[in-house]
């Protein structure tokens, strides 16, 4: 190990690689660092590159590891670190938020990890830079799934409340439902009508965008749809409104593609709900699954 | 129509028509699938078309040549359909081009990513599991794809396939990752029984799914044994 620390390996045929390693104390930290730098060794080999320079002593977060080899759990601490940086270059934030949606946080790191998000989105929510808004995006994603179910919701109501005279951007829209829809199918509410306010934002967008002239339109349809399947899971009571005008919107491609999504929804809530707790979602969601039958058809 | 290898006389291409193109490393493997971008009244060979594709990543506005074309004859409605199920997954697949990999998954063709509630943070689709997904969004069922459904295929099979992959597809725990564990060989959907599935009337597409058997994955079906034409 200790070899390996001070090694410097210059390859000149072949891949370059240059490794130099401060020698530590702790014998974890040195085997850590030793399969850190097998692996780039590996990896300098495998992509053929030119030039490859590991210095382990700089302070900066590693390149992204080949993720075949990254530790889930380690990695994780290391991005939670990483992200309390106030100093961490921008473009290093972007790729740790879009790399911490695809690990396992858990527990503490997890607790940690959705402040951390949501301070990204909220600093960055509202800027124009197409790699800022994919990782909002990206960082939505993360939150609302691995928040609580309060925390998810309120944030989710509270993402789709246009500020100020700014309009919430489609990109961010479709997100939050599709999200809104996903932690309702894995946490149905207990009580009827606990995220009012949730409720009230995703009516809203049902109100604005199912409508014939605009479904068709790109990403109209996406956010229209799980607008109106997150506003029955929510129980909010307004649902039984949401069915009908459904049935009279007259756009059978989208009636169609509503009864599928709330056929699979309510099979999926009634093999969880042995005890018929949630019976009145599920009659809601029936009745949405009824739109494709063939009177509803094209 | 049965699904064509494009040849000497242009063909016609419809918007979301599934597109093949071959493995470069093994003439009639089918090596990747896409959908048509739009509508091509007169394709000719080798020439260039826009398509959505899970290349990984996902592309809206991608190209590549279709060596192979296969229609079902789509509605407006079922465009629409597919239409909006990309609209949902572009989106959350723009953050995975800083991480390709942990986008892409093999087996099965469709993977969720979930937290410890069990909510779906985002999904894997291997390139044919897009196209399937895509397709069952419009209530169009061609392939049968559960485990028991699906020949078994090797490592080397697997290379073929994935060509870019195909040096790290000798590391096991990348193996793993891409839903293909141990040693194999593995149930897995490849791009070539898609385009076997779409060979059939547009009636039977609809109403059956295919199951795939060994030699499926070229185009036109090869029986084991059969060698390769030369170029």
């Amino acid at each position: 190990v200790r070899s390996l620390l001070a090694l410097r390996v210059q390859l000149t045929t072949e891949p370059r690689v240059e490794i130099s390693g401060r020698e530590r104390a702790d014998p974890a930290s040195r085997r850590r660092e030793f399969f850190e730098a097998a692996r780039y060794l590996a990896l300098a080999k495998e992509k053929n590159s030119s030039a490859l320079i590991l210095n382990s002593s700089e302070r900066t977060p590693p390149d992204p590891p080949h993720p075949a080899d990254a530790d889930p759990d380690s990695r994780c601490a290391e991005i939670v670190e990483f992200l309390h940086r106030r100093g961490l270059a921008h473009d290093e934030r972007l790729k740790l938020i879009l790399e911490a949606e695809v690990l396992p946080f858990r527990g503490q790191q997890a607790a940690a990890l959705v402040l951390l998000l949501w301070r990204f989105i909220e600093e960055h929510r509202e800027s124009n830079v197409p790699a800022d808004l994919v990782a909002v995006g990206s960082a939505i994603r993360n939150y609302v799934a691995t928040a609580t179910t309060d925390e998810a919701f309120a944030a989710a109501a509270s993402l789709l409340q246009a500020q100020g005279r700014l309009p919430v951007p489609l990109e961010l829209e479709v997100e939050v439902t599709k999200m809104v829809v996903r932690k309702l199918t894995a946490n149905p509410p207990p009580g009827r009508d606990q995220y009012s306010e949730l409720a009230r934002r995703l009516e809203e967008l049902v109100d604005a965008y199912a409508r014939p002239r605009l479904l068709t339109r790109e990403t109209y349809g996406a956010i229209a749809l799980n607008a109106i399947l997150g506003l029955v899971l929510t129980r909010s009571g307004r649902d039984q409104e949401v069915a009908e005008r459904m049935r009279a919107l007259g756009v059978p491609w989208f009636q169609q593609l509503v009864a599928r999504r709330a056929a699979r929804l309510r099979s999926d809530l009634i093999a969880r709900d042995s005890n018929a707790k949630f019976a009145d979602t599920a009659r809601v969601l029936g009745q949405l699954s009824e739109l494709e039958s063939p009177s509803h058809g094209s | 129509m049965p699904a064509q290898r494009v040849g000497s006389t242009a063909i016609a291409i419809r918007r979301l028509d599934v597109v093949a193109q071959d493995a470069s490393s093994e003439p009639g493997f089918i090596g990747h699938l896409a959908l048509a971008g739009e509508d091509r009244p007169s394709y000719e060979a080798s020439a260039v078309l826009p398509v959505l594709h899970m290349r990984p990543p996902l592309e809206r506005a991608g190209e590549c040549p279709a060596n192979c074309v296969g229609s079902v004859g789509l509605t407006a409605d079922e465009q629409l359909q597919i239409g909006l199920f990309y609209d949902e997954v572009e989106s959350e697949y723009q953050a995975a081009r800083a991480r390709p990999v942990q986008q892409y998954v093999i087996s099965p063709h469709i993977d969720e990513i979930r937290r410890e509630d069990q909510t779906v943070v985002c999904r894997r689709f291997s390139c044919a599991g897009f196209v399937i997904e895509a397709y069952r969004e419009a209530r169009i069922d061609m392939l049968a794809t559960g485990r028991d459904d699906l020949p078994v295929v090797c490592l080397d099979t697997l290379k073929t396939q994935y060509p870019v992959f195909a040096r790290n597809l000798d590391h096991l725990r990348l193996r793993e990752q891409l839903g293909i564990p141990g040693d194999g060989p593995w149930p897995v959907v490849l791009a070539g029984y898609v385009v076997n599935a779409l060979n059939r009337p547009e009636t039977v597409i609809r109403s059956t799914p295919y199951r795939a058997i060994a030699g499926d994955e070229f185009f036109p079906p090869r029986q084991r044994g059969e060698s390769s034409p030369s170029r």
